[in-house]
């Protein structure tokens, strides 16, 4: 059973970084922050189940959103991630219904107004849904 | 006699490895055809193109980054979708394009002995005459006589 499932019919729609390995951690972060950042993102394009970000194609930016999705997969599993690269390079963040209001809550919020959230927001919002599903 | 095959004034049918560096080639041969391309666990074939199934390893993915980056210099006409889905699900990796992409990928796939027997069979992949890929001479022989097989299958007069 995954970190973020407490039974077989419920899913905990929040990431749990403390997934990630300790040592990878900053790193992560720093990768987050850059691939989100208006200088990476040229675009955002909201899709029926998630939402697209165009990034620059760029050989260093594509390996380090790969890096990224390494460790973000472990840290919100219910994510669908799709990068699409033909003349454009989309990254697209898609799942269920509840995953879509989370990412634009979480993410697409965040880089509107510039401030990604930090590890601990994560944890501490990971620990309320967690516990709160542990009540239901 | 051009080996390319045009489909409009933007998009040409055709591999170009001088488009990677002689590192990047070597690379392509030395890690990614025998660490990724015989990991494939599946392929699908597709309305317009074709899929590989990969296994959930961060290993395959970061060899998947660096085939990606090499690909899309080298076959710039295929449409790439890496698909990562939830829970640590296989990876899926689709190859697309408009009409002709297809078929040239089929031909690719067929170019040179780069996948597991069982699942090139599997595929209805015909490897029997296919050479193995394991120097850089050899994968540019194979993309040479891919590029013109194509043309000609595409333009079989216009390459008499």
């Amino acid at each position: 059973m995954s970190d973020n499932q407490n039974n077989a019919s419920e899913t905990i729609i929040a990431c749990n970084p403390n997934a990630i390995a300790l040592d990878r951690r900053d790193d992560h972060e720093a990768a987050a922050k850059e691939i989100f950042s208006p200088a990476s993102v040229l675009g955002i394009k909201e899709l029926s189940n998630g939402y697209g970000f165009r990034l620059a194609m760029d050989s260093r930016l594509l390996h380090k959103v790969i890096d990224f999705i390494d460790n973000e997969r472990l840290c919100c599993p219910f994510y669908t991630f799709t990068l699409v690269i033909d003349e454009q390079f989309w990254f697209e963040l898609t799942g269920t219904p509840e995953v879509k209001a989370y990412i634009g809550a979480e993410l697409v919020t965040a880089l509107k107004s510039g401030e990604l959230p930090t590890f601990e927001a994560l944890q501490d919002a990971y620990t309320a849904a967690s516990g709160s599903a542990n009540h239901q | 006699m051009s080996s390319e095959t045009m489909l409009d004034s933007d998009s040409v049918i055709a591999c170009e490895p001088s488009a990677l560096t002689a590192e990047q080639q070597a690379h392509w041969v030395k890690e990614i055809v025998p660490k990724l391309y015989k990991t494939v666990q599946e392929i699908q074939e597709l309305p317009d193109g074709w899929a590989w199934r990969l296994p959930s390893d961060p290993e395959v993915l970061m060899l998947v980054a660096e085939d990606l980056n090499m690909e899309r210099l080298c076959c710039p006409f295929v449409r790439y979708t890496l698909e990562i889905p939830p829970n640590r699900g296989p990876f899926w990796l689709r190859m697309t394009g408009v009409e002709g992409v297809k078929q040239f990928l089929r031909m690719s796939f067929e170019s040179g002995n780069y996948f597991d027997a069982h699942v090139a069979k599997a595929a209805g992949l015909n490897l029997a005459a296919s050479p193995d890929i394991d120097s850089v001479q050899t994968a540019l022989e194979a993309t040479s006589k891919l590029n013109e097989r194509y043309a000609q299958s595409v333009h079989p007069k216009d390459n008499a």
